[in-house]
């Protein structure tokens, strides 16, 4: 009774801190309707902040805390206007796909300035008592008592001041708020700063409970928005409702199950919760999933192309010709690194067929990508001899079965709720792959032998892998072709265009959303499978959040529905990082400004960019021409 | 499929006290009507009267929070919209909801998807042929004007070869001439048998079109009968007249 006990102390003191980030994330949500997945990286800068203030300036806690918390909300000013202003016509979803590029760019930042060692703050309360055999800590009471303050002046600041209303009135109807003066970028601002204040806060708060690190922050914030889905997203309470739940929940998992099941149990709770009760344990309200997805809801995401089949045979043949002479090549990196890009390009294909006919954006494409790569390497453990053909429709399987379970129960979900099911999706699967250890090796992974072609014929050396992967490439991009020209492809694109008048039409919204999912899941099974074959090798990090990022980055880089963008993103996101010697800090940052630039610059890929740019040149020339007539006809008047 | 019984005064679809409500507001407040094979049946009224939130409860869209739509006598209340079309009743948008991405021949074929790709293609020719629209073909809806938008929706509707068919605001955006032909194809088409309900604001239009014609206000009925009694019913011109002066 008494350890039950002691778990739930332990579990309200974390669940506080979760409840104070999970407040961070719903200020903004609630307001601009963003999802902010960069406070984590906020807050670990405010974290290592403290620290040199408290260290190298001898500052004490307070004085430390408030710098950093001031700090980490002109960050997040800086990032609240970056939104506001310069992604002023995107749509909330674009704005928190823009917020994983900032999150990936301040990771560098925080890297480079404050270095890769973890650190523990300074306690001002370092000692512990016991009450009744309950153990207290004096900084475990120290936390638990600021973020309670934090939570009680941030509902202060909600109920009470004239931001708050603003606020809320924003929140709960944007036009007639801006009808009777609420101005949206004053209170967007003022909401984007004292959420990343409340953010930069949690950090120092963990960074002296925990430790100050680059990804425990990210962590927190997982947990936080895992609170927030157990709380009903959203609303001020749900947080806080949520951030204790999760708390105490993991706590007691920790405590009776084994430590290094509690991500599993909390991610397996938000997927459950997503499922059962949608809106939230607390949630009435249902969520406003639109009836209208596809385009007009998610501007400057890229418009789904209908990959066509090539216009010009001569550059098709040249991008062919190119890809078959490459080993042939004075290549500058080693010829896995051309395996892994085409490889690559199967899994872009497959998000990009997902962006370009759901709608939806995936955060979770890493996940299938896994599933797959884990499937052929449990294959290839037990059947050593198994031909790589099998291994590769088995891997594509498996992950449609995934992509069909999840496909299924996130049928309702809809933007920002659907991306965070496949967010939860990444850490069920890793955590899946790390537990069971006597198959998959655990964190270790495991090593595979080469490709077996048929019977006896082994494909060896980097140069028959390599033609091994352009061949399943070409066959994933005609069969893409094929499927988006059949009646499967007419419904699909139907479904996005127009559901309402789908579904008059006897288009089921529902079943065609679910059949896309899968055949996106099993490309990128396939694709997974591939790179198995390729590494020869298959850890549970491989293929993660980060992974996934760098995805969409390609499919938004080479613009959907385009064959040779999805090539080129793949080549733009597989060999940068080997380019820069595999400095992932240097990586993450430039990808991370890639990200941003792009959806503020050109959302449907460079391609579509170049087009436009040409479609504007030659509006202005025809509208110079009929101004040119018009005068010459006033002339003649 | 069709029964041929155009005389019988059986309704082939039957709606029957159907209430649809928002909040407290009571959008359709007990909406009754019945329309009978081979006719055109209006439905108008003053903005709104309730007349698309009906079309939308009537197709399972929406949910009614009561009453009945019964067609050919069976229940439609409580299946979605894609069983609704399979059982022979489609409708047309008062925003035309066309596929931009497709070309109209493929906006035509998806309904008919299931019975493979040349039938549908040769249905689609049929159909383009009769609403006059055969040179739009092969153009990406996305660059039509808007009243071929509006033709090429309802030739998407006739493509299953429905029992009824709902149209909301066909007219709107469409020429004089263009009215007409549609008012021919409307009448064209009843005389196969098809039912019709036409929703439109252009009075002048439904009562060309329409053998019996129902006016909406706030949700509820106020007048059913021909058109020349609707046109001289004294409410129907209160409420018409009585929101002009306003």
């Amino acid at each position: 009774m008494s350890l039950t006990i002691q778990l739930v102390v332990d579990g309200i003191i974390i669940g506080a801190v979760y409840a104070v980030v999970g407040l961070g994330v719903v200020i903004v949500f609630r307001t601009t309707n963003v999802l902010n997945f960069s406070q984590g990286a906020v807050a670990t800068i405010a974290g290592y902040l403290a620290w040199n203030l408290m260290e190298g300036s001898g500052l004490p806690y307070g004085v430390a805390l408030v710098v950093a918390m001031l700090v980490g909300g002109l960050l997040g000013l800086a990032i609240g206007a970056l939104v506001t202003f310069v992604l002023v016509r995107s749509s909330p979803l674009t704005k928190s796909v823009a917020t994983l590029g900032v999150f990936l760019f301040l990771g560098w930042v925080a890297r480079r300035v404050f270095g890769d060692v973890g650190q523990v703050l300074d306690r001002p309360f370092a000692g512990s008592f016991e009450v009744g055999g309950i153990f207290f800590s004096g900084h475990g009471l120290f936390v638990a008592v600021l973020a309670f303050t934090a939570i009680g002046a941030t509902f202060l600041l909600i109920e009470k001041t004239r931001l708050g209303l603003a606020m809320r009135a924003l929140a709960s109807d944007e036009e007639t708020a801006r009808g009777h003066g609420i101005s949206l970028v004053v209170t967007s601002l003022a909401a984007w700063f004292f959420a990343s204040a409340l953010g930069a806060g949690s950090g120092v708060l963990v960074g002296s409970f925990i430790q100050v690190d680059h990804s425990i922050m990210n962590i927190v914030l997982l947990y936080s928005i895992a609170a927030l889905v157990v709380g009903g997203f959203g609303t001020a309470s749900g947080a806080v409702v949520g951030g204790l739940a999760v708390g105490i929940f993991s706590s007691l998992m920790s405590g009776f199950a084994s430590p290094s099941y509690k991500n599993t149990f909390v991610f397996a709770l938000i997927l459950a919760i997503l499922i059962f009760r949608p809106n939230g344990l607390l949630g009435k309200a249902a969520i406003t999933v639109p009836e209208t997805v596809g385009g007009e809801d998610h501007p400057r995401l890229p418009r789904p192309g209908t990959w066509k089949l090539p216009r010009s045979v001569l550059s098709t043949a040249a991008i062919a010709l190119l890809i078959v002479a490459i080993p042939f090549l004075p290549h500058p990196f080693s010829l896995l690194s051309y395996s892994v890009m085409l490889a690559t390009a199967v899994v872009v294909v497959s998000l990009s067929l997902l962006m370009g006919y759901s709608g939806e954006i995936s955060l979770g494409h890493g996940a299938l990508v896994t599933v797959g790569a884990y499937t052929t390497a449990l294959i290839l453990a037990q059947f050593p001899g198994t031909p790589f053909w099998i291994a590769l429709l088995a891997s594509a399987a498996a992950a449609a079965i995934v992509g069909a379970g999840l496909g299924l129960v996130t049928l309702r979900l809809s933007g920002i709720y659907f991306a965070i099911a496949t967010l939860a999706l990444i850490y069920v699967v890793q955590e899946v792959a790390l537990q069971f250890r006597e198959f998959t090796g655990g964190a270790a992974g495991i090593n595979i032998g080469s490709p077996v072609l048929f019977g006896d014929i082994v494909l060896t050396g980097d140069r028959s892998i390599y033609y091994m992967t352009a061949v399943i490439l070409a066959l994933v991009l005609a069969a893409v072709v094929v499927l988006t020209r059949s009646p499967i492809g007419q419904r699909w694109t139907a479904v996005r265009d127009a559901p309402i008048a789908a579904e008059s039409s006897g288009v089921s919204v529902k079943s065609n959303k679910v059949s896309a999912f899968v055949v996106s899941s099993a490309i990128a099974g396939l694709g997974g499978s591939l790179l198995t074959y390729i590494v020869t090798f298959v850890s549970p990090f491989d293929y993660d959040l980060f992974y996934s990022i760098f995805v969409i980055l390609a499919v938004i880089l080479g613009g959907s529905g385009s064959w040779a963008g999805a090539i080129l993103g793949a080549a733009f996101i597989s060999l940068v990082p080997v380019a820069l010697s595999r400095s992932s800090g240097l990586t993450d940052a430039l990808f991370g400004i890639a990200l941003v630039l792009l959806l503020v610059v050109a959302p449907s890929g460079l391609r579509g960019f170049v087009e436009h740019r040409r479609k504007r040149a030659e509006q202005r020339l025809t509208t110079f021409a009929a101004s040119q007539e018009i005068d010459g006809a006033a002339s003649e008047n | 499929m069709r029964t041929e019984s155009g005389a019988s005064a059986t309704p082939l679809l039957q709606v029957e006290d159907l209430r649809v409500t928002f909040g407290g507001v009571h959008a359709v407040d007990g909406l009754s009507f019945g329309v009978l094979v081979g006719t055109v049946h209006g439905l108008i009224g003053p903005n709104g009267a309730g007349k698309t939130t009906a079309l939308n409860a009537i197709t399972g869209l929406q949910k009614p929070a009561s009453g009945s739509v019964r067609l050919r006598g069976s229940e439609l209340v409580g299946r979605n919209a894609a069983a609704i079309m399979h059982s022979g009743m489609t409708r047309t948008f008062q925003q035309a909801q066309l596929w931009g991405g497709m070309t109209v021949l493929q906006n035509l074929t998806v309904p008919l998807l299931k019975q493979g790709r040349q039938a549908a293609t040769d249905r689609a020719h049929k159909v383009a042929d009769l609403l006059d629209f055969v040179p739009l073909l092969d153009e990406s809806a996305d660059e039509l004007p808007f009243g071929a938008r509006r033709i090429v929706e309802v030739g998407r509707a006739v493509m299953t070869d429905p029992d009824v068919m709902l149209l909301d605001e066909p007219g709107a955006g469409l020429t004089s001439s263009e009215k007409t032909r549609l008012v021919g194809v409307l009448r064209g088409l009843a005389e196969q048998g098809m039912a019709v309900v036409l929703v439109d604001h252009d009075m002048e239009l439904v009562m060309r079109a329409s053998v019996t014609v129902t006016v909406m206000d706030t949700g509820r009925v106020i007048a059913e009968g021909p058109p020349e009694v609707i046109r001289s019913d004294e409410k129907v011109i209160d409420t018409y007249l009585g929101r002009g002066e306003a």
